[in-house]
């Protein structure tokens, strides 16, 4: 299993967001995207990123995401160990999802 | 009653791919208020955003703008060509349109910048996204107003005309109220609804159920074109063109999970053909789902391409002068390298593309409510059975034409303010989705799976009678299906409940007609019904809804311009035919 940090905030509820750990299977998860979709399908299905969109095969470009602290397309980068995803933008709406 | 923010427009257009932008240019330069609506962000939705776009129009008329093409070409011999990939199922007068303005739309693109890659015979090679970007850039000077991420739940309908639309706002999570004089869908097609699909995530043909919904007229649902050779992976890859591409480059054999040759099986004429043409689509969807059929697939149901080692240095030389570093448009395919050269091979097969049927229109693309106009693959298309030249440049012709139709009709119309009662009923009928029940996803998966593998590339009674059946009874089961959770913004279960709705509709419509055309035409293949039927069968299926149930009529095909062969083939000798009444233009269309 590789771990993952994921930025997560409900407005409903939450006063402010903070990172969750996830465990994601190695190999069925090669890239960021991946390991997201995994967490939504398999761990918390509420999870929200900008996802009901986009190609998955790195032409779109909508699921750029802060990942270690970087703004990087999810879907082309390889996932490793101890990974930190956060939304690409300072006012976030909901988890990984800001205010472009 | 509740309040919900109204937007008012002379035209409203839904959906901002290629068709979409087009219109709304179209429109706003025609003098009316035009407001763009869409499911995702702009300008990097629908199918266009992931379009490898060979811009296609008459040879002629591509040299005479100082680029590569076939002076010998003329937009006669273009028409006819196109004629006979369609199978002569083609609507002659949208035909006619789409050859004619061509030219226009492709210069129109060239003089606002976007970059030329290459050009053949009768195509100028670009990407999707460079068109979408160049398109919005114009749309935004002409004074366009955009929503983004804002699904459209339903039309709108008082009496017999379309007056507008209620939205979802996926993010903020709340309705909004569209109220426009004329409406232009541009939705695009529903691959979503398919197994294998080599659309972006969004596409479940929300435009052409709700328009089937508000009771228009839908035709030739029952040709669905899909990509062969697209790339298998239980990943966020599957359905990549690349693998595509790459077989259209190097040719040669594609195998199946035993190691035999599956092309060596067919028409040797046929498949040569068919391998230097897009004609591969349709030819090897059928050739690799076959193989899927008689239980000769590999893990992901699908052959593999397989390069004979001796040939290595050549073959990633060949490779990487295309794609440097096995990279295609942005996406990784690096680790191919080595899976290319070693047994099995790289997994591929066909993948949901292209839908030829759609919103019915006439040849200024009104559909057959008032108000109402369609555009781009969510209307019917010009290209009959089966396409071989490009979707692109049809988005931008349909586009234009519906965009300026919808502002001429607004210029003659009232804005009928849509009644309280009307969008309470339509709003309370999206609300209901929003009950949590069980997960909508599991619904979804059964879906994907059942119409890839009934409605693909090769259908026959028994899956089709099957396929109704279980969407018939997943219309029911739906009320007890739908998010897990209460969060109203960003909650993709809620937008995910909206779109199986939109999708099992198109389901039923589309198993309808493909029950009812007995015969086997263009990417319509009936392994009970394997022969082509020009005797009996150039007529296309009209559907409409009415009182939930699908009434149906036969449409016959106008020859106005030139008439197909009669008789009754077998599908392959018939392909054959076809491919050799092709003029003397040669290409890839």
């Amino acid at each position: 299993m590789t771990k993952i940090k994921v930025y997560r905030f409900n407005p409903e509820k939450d006063a402010q967001g903070k990172l969750v750990e996830y465990d994601v299977p190695e190999g069925s998860c090669g890239s960021v995207l991946d390991a997201l979709d995994y967490i939504r399908e398999n761990i918390d299905s509420s999870l929200a990123y900008y996802f009901h969109q986009a190609c998955g095969k790195g032409m779109c470009k909508t699921c750029i995401l802060r990942i270690d602290g970087k703004p990087r397309v999810s879907c082309q980068t390889k996932l490793h160990e101890n990974m930190t995803v956060e939304p690409l933008y300072k006012k976030v709406i909901v988890d990984l999802i800001s205010e472009r | 009653m509740s309040v919900y923010e109204t937007i008012r427009s002379d035209v409203l257009v839904i959906g901002a791919g290629g068709a979409g932008l087009r219109a709304a240019i179209a429109s706003a330069e025609n003098g009316s208020s035009t407001v763009l609506v869409n499911k995702g962000s702009i300008p990097k939705s629908g199918a266009t955003v992931m379009a490898d776009s060979d811009l296609t129009l008459d040879g002629n008329s591509l040299n005479k703008m100082g680029f590569f093409g076939e002076p010998r070409d003329s937009k006669d011999k273009f028409f006819h060509d196109i004629l006979t990939q369609g199978f002569y199922l083609n609507d002659q007068e949208l035909l006619r349109i789409y050859v004619n303005r061509a030219p226009d739309r492709v210069k129109e693109l060239i003089d606002w910048g976007i970059p030329v890659e290459s050009s053949e015979e009768r195509a100028i090679e670009t990407a999707g996204y460079y068109i979408l970007d160049v398109l919005y850039k114009i749309a935004k000077e002409k004074g366009v107003q955009f929503f983004e991420d804002v699904m459209i739940t339903d039309l709108l309908r008082e009496g017999d005309r379309i007056v507008g639309a209620v939205g979802w706002d996926i993010v903020r999570g709340k309705f909004l109220v569209f109220s426009s004089k004329a409406t232009v869908i541009a939705t695009g097609g529903w691959h979503k609804a398919f197994l294998h699909s080599a659309g972006s995530r969004e596409l479940s043909g929300d435009g052409i159920a709700m328009a089937l919904r508000a009771g228009a007229e839908v035709s030739d649902m029952e040709f669905i074109t899909f990509c062969a050779n697209t790339f298998y992976e239980k990943s966020s890859r599957d359905g990549s063109l690349f693998t595509y591409i790459l077989h259209f480059l190097l040719g040669g054999p594609i195998y199946n999970i035993n190691g035999e040759n599956v092309l060596k099986k067919y028409d040797e004429y046929v498949v040569s053909k068919a391998v230097s043409s897009e004609w591969n689509k349709a030819i090897i969807s059928y050739v690799s789902f076959k193989e899927k059929l008689e239980g000769k697939a590999g893990p992901q149901g699908g052959v593999f391409l397989k390069v004979d080692t001796s040939d290595e240095k050549k073959i990633i030389k060949a490779v990487e002068s295309y794609f440097p570093g096995w990279n295609y448009r942005g996406g990784d395919f690096s680790d191919l390298k080595a899976k290319l050269f070693k047994n099995p091979g790289v997994e591929v097969g066909p993948s949901a593309e292209y839908f030829e049927g759609g919103i019915n229109v006439k040849p200024d693309y009104r559909a057959s409510l008032r108000g109402l106009f369609a555009a781009g693959e969510s209307a019917k298309s010009p290209f009959g059975a089966n396409r071989v030249v490009a979707a692109t440049t049809e988005m931008l012709v349909s586009g234009e034409i519906a965009g300026k139709s919808a502002s001429e009709y607004a210029k003659t119309a009232d804005l009928i303010k849509p009644q309280e009662k009307t969008v309470e009923a339509v709003v309370k009928k999206a609300e209901q989705k929003m009950k949590p029940g069980k997960p909508i996803k599991e619904l979804y998966e059964q879906i994907k799976v059942k119409s890839f593998n009934l409605l693909g590339p090769i259908r026959d009674e028994e899956g089709l009678k099957d396929l109704l059946f279980f969407a018939e009874r997943a219309k029911v089961d739906l009320a007890d299906y739908g998010p897990t959770y209460s969060r109203l913004s960003y909650n993709y279960e809620y937008v995910l409940s909206l779109e199986v709705e939109n999708m099992l509709e198109l389901i039923e419509a589309s198993a309808t007609a493909a029950l009812l055309r007995k015969e086997s035409r263009g990417v319509h293949v009936r392994s009970d019904y394997f022969f082509t039927d020009n005797d009996s069968w150039l007529k296309e299926i009209v559907l409409v809804k009415s009182n939930d149930s699908y009434g149906y009529s036969f449409q016959e095909v106008q020859q106005t311009y030139e008439s197909a062969f009669r008789g009754k083939y077998g599908y392959f000798e018939t392909v054959k035919k076809l491919l050799k009444l092709r003029s003397n233009i040669t290409g890839g269309h």
